[in-house]
């Protein structure tokens, strides 16, 4: 890596996210040290999976993102995927790489300047208008138009699934009030505006990205999504149906694997690692290579939160959710220092702070299936820019919340079963994770 | 959502078709803001039966509202009724430049200071202002509130 690029890499690290090395602990919980010994990693986690690359299952990878302008972006624990995206019903298709893996959101998003092909509209676009879509992060947000294409991942293939094109020219630059809420938006890969990705591939728990909220009759014009916009450039929210709005394209698949993922990522050292190759897995149980197994199963609520919470220490997260698409764990505890702002520079968001720990995800208060997982947190400011993958990045997050981001994915089965699916005597929305 | 659409201070005809205005243009408009006087809160409130539920304790009360799209939000006031945090969950984020007012720009800058692309709950953690933001699409929740104007006896773990 070249200075300059290292240095613009440490310096999106150090105002987004990141930790180093590894975890261990086990056992009880929220007992903290002050010691700056190198954490060890939980026995037991996976170290290899016996996946190969088959209809149902891709390479999954954690790298330094796509490139632009010859280097990496500069990613870390972003898992990504190669698709392929054709104009419906036909053979115009581009391949796509470097799209960001999402068991946190819903739908397929593309952005702006990768995609060459040219999209037809959503079908409820009508008399000349556009349907514009908003997709909210916690403090950012994607603005764009919703078109259709064939969407194909390894051999499965979502036919005319509705999807984000990010800063469609045919929708006004800027995003109404009720999107935007005055945060920033993300608007291209790379840079301090960027996604870090090509494409976001949500694959969360639901087959929708707003679902009944925004659909008629179940729901209303919700201004955090569906917007009608005229020629003139005016835009209002929308009510938009189901099967119209943004999809999850897992849930299109004309396969049987068409019920969920699982993601496949073996564990990695405690100091970090440059690169690792993983697995993304359609389908649960409809395959050898995705059984459900010795797997605990965590049902999800109506917002994906696990039903009903994560213990740590004597606080109880009624809002834990496994989320691949956060690049940490984040939870909270006192006894961490946040790693403090700096100047007029804010806080980072991460600990400054090591510490051997261990959380208790729970299907019901106190009742099996509940399991202790272990992890570490590594003081943000001893992590090493020269690698993109930690199993130990943590910081604070918002009360009664606890975010297992992809830390927890490192060295485990992770499964995000559908809504309106049955597996294995489960009803979705259900995440589960092998043990430890 | 304008200025223009805030609350209906001073708009006191026609209360029916300009609640139903509001519900449908602006749902966040029905909102005190952080720091700020309550009272206007009370009154719209009243207008709009259907979407509130206050309760109260002997410290503050809380005015919870369901806002259109499935997102709730509570304010909770002093008893001399002023706005001294706001908590808020549910599928899309509440329009935080109306619910947090002046202090809305430290809110940004926390959020300009670091990669969009971060899924990491955003926290403000200052003498005057604390602001805990986290989630994901369909799924959001936070806090923000005033410990220098929190009642007396009131533990910031209340608020959510």
């Amino acid at each position: 890596m070249s200075p300059a690029s290292r240095r613009i890499r440490l310096a999106l690290l150090a105002a987004a996210a990141w930790v180093v090395a590894s975890c261990g602990g086990s056992s009880s919980s929220a007992s903290s040290s002050t010691s700056a010994t190198a954490c060890t990693n939980q026995p037991g986690l996976i170290t290899s999976f016996p996946t190969t690359a088959t209809t149902n299952a891709v390479p999954l990878v954690i790298d330094g993102g796509p490139i632009v302008g010859g280097a990496p972006v500069g990613s870390v624990n972003q898992s990504y995927v190669t698709i392929t995206v054709c104009v419906p019903g036909t053979t115009n298709c581009q391949v796509i790489d470097h799209v960001w893996v999402d068991t946190g959101s819903y739908g397929l998003r593309l952005m702006p300047s990768v995609l060459t092909l040219s999209l037809p509209a959503s079908p409820a676009a009508t008399g000349g208008n556009v349907i514009g879509d908003c997709v909210q992060f916690v403090a950012s947000y994607m603005w764009g138009a919703v078109r259709v294409a064939d969407v194909k991942i390894g051999g499965e293939t979502a036919p005319s699934l509705p999807l984000q094109v990010v800063g469609d020219p045919s929708v006004p630059a800027t995003a109404p009030s009720g999107c935007s809420a005055g945060m920033p938006q993300i608007t291209g890969v790379s840079g301090s505006n960027g996604l870090l990705a090509n494409g976001l591939l949500g694959v969360g728990n639901f087959r929708q990205d707003c679902g009944p909220f925004c659909a008629p009759v179940t729901g209303s014009a919700n201004p955090a999504f569906y917007y009608t916009c005229t020629s003139a450039g005016s835009c209002s929210p929308t009510t938009m149906p189901l099967n119209q709005q943004i999809q999850n394209p897992v849930g299109v698949f004309t396969s049987s694997d068409n019920n969920g993922v699982v993601m496949q990522i073996p564990s990695i050292p405690p100091q970090g690692q440059a690169n690792v190759s993983g697995w993304l897995v359609f389908g649960i149980d409809t395959q050898t290579n995705n059984q459900l197994g010795s797997a605990l199963v965590f049902l999800t609520d109506g917002s994906g939160f696990i039903n009903t919470n994560t213990t740590y220490g004597s606080t109880t997260n009624t809002q834990s959710y496994i989320d691949s698409g956060s690049n940490g764990l984040f939870f909270n505890d006192p006894s961490l220092t946040a790693c403090p702002a700096s100047g007029s520079t804010p806080a980072n968001g991460f600990f400054c702070a090591t510490a051997m720990l261990s959380a208790t995800m729970t299907a019901q208060a106190n009742t099996p299936p509940m399991h202790t997982y272990g992890f570490c947190v590594q003081n943000f400011n001893t992590l090493s820019g020269a690698f993109n993958a930690f199993n130990d990045l943590a910081g604070p997050s918002s009360p009664n919340t606890f975010d297992w981001g992809l830390p927890f994915f490192y060295g485990r089965s992770v499964y995000t079963a559908l809504e309106q699916t049955t597996i294995g005597g489960n009803s979705g929305p259900f995440v589960a994770a092998s043990t430890p | 959502m304008t200025n223009s659409l805030r609350p209906s201070r001073g708009c006191g005809r026609s209360r029916a078709s300009s609640w139903l205005l509001l519900a449908l243009l602006a749902p966040a408009a029905a909102f005190a803001t952080l720091g700020e006087d309550g009272a206007t809160v009370d009154r719209d409130l009243a207008r709009m039966k259907a979407q509130r539920n206050v309760t109260r304790t002997s410290a503050y009360s809380v005015h919870e509202l369901q806002l259109p799209g499935g997102t709730q939000v509570r304010e909770y006031l002093t008893p001399a009724n002023q706005v001294f945090a706001i908590g808020w969950s549910g599928p899309g984020i509440p329009d935080l430049q109306q619910l947090l007012g002046t202090y809305f720009p430290r809110y940004r800058a926390a959020a300009q200071a670091r990669s969009v692309s971060s899924r990491a709950p955003l926290v403000v953690q200052q003498p005057d202002l604390v602001i805990r933001s986290a989630g994901h699409p369909r799924a959001f929740s936070g806090v923000a509130y005033l410990p220098l104007q929190m009642p007396a006896g009131v533990r910031a773990e209340e608020i959510r």
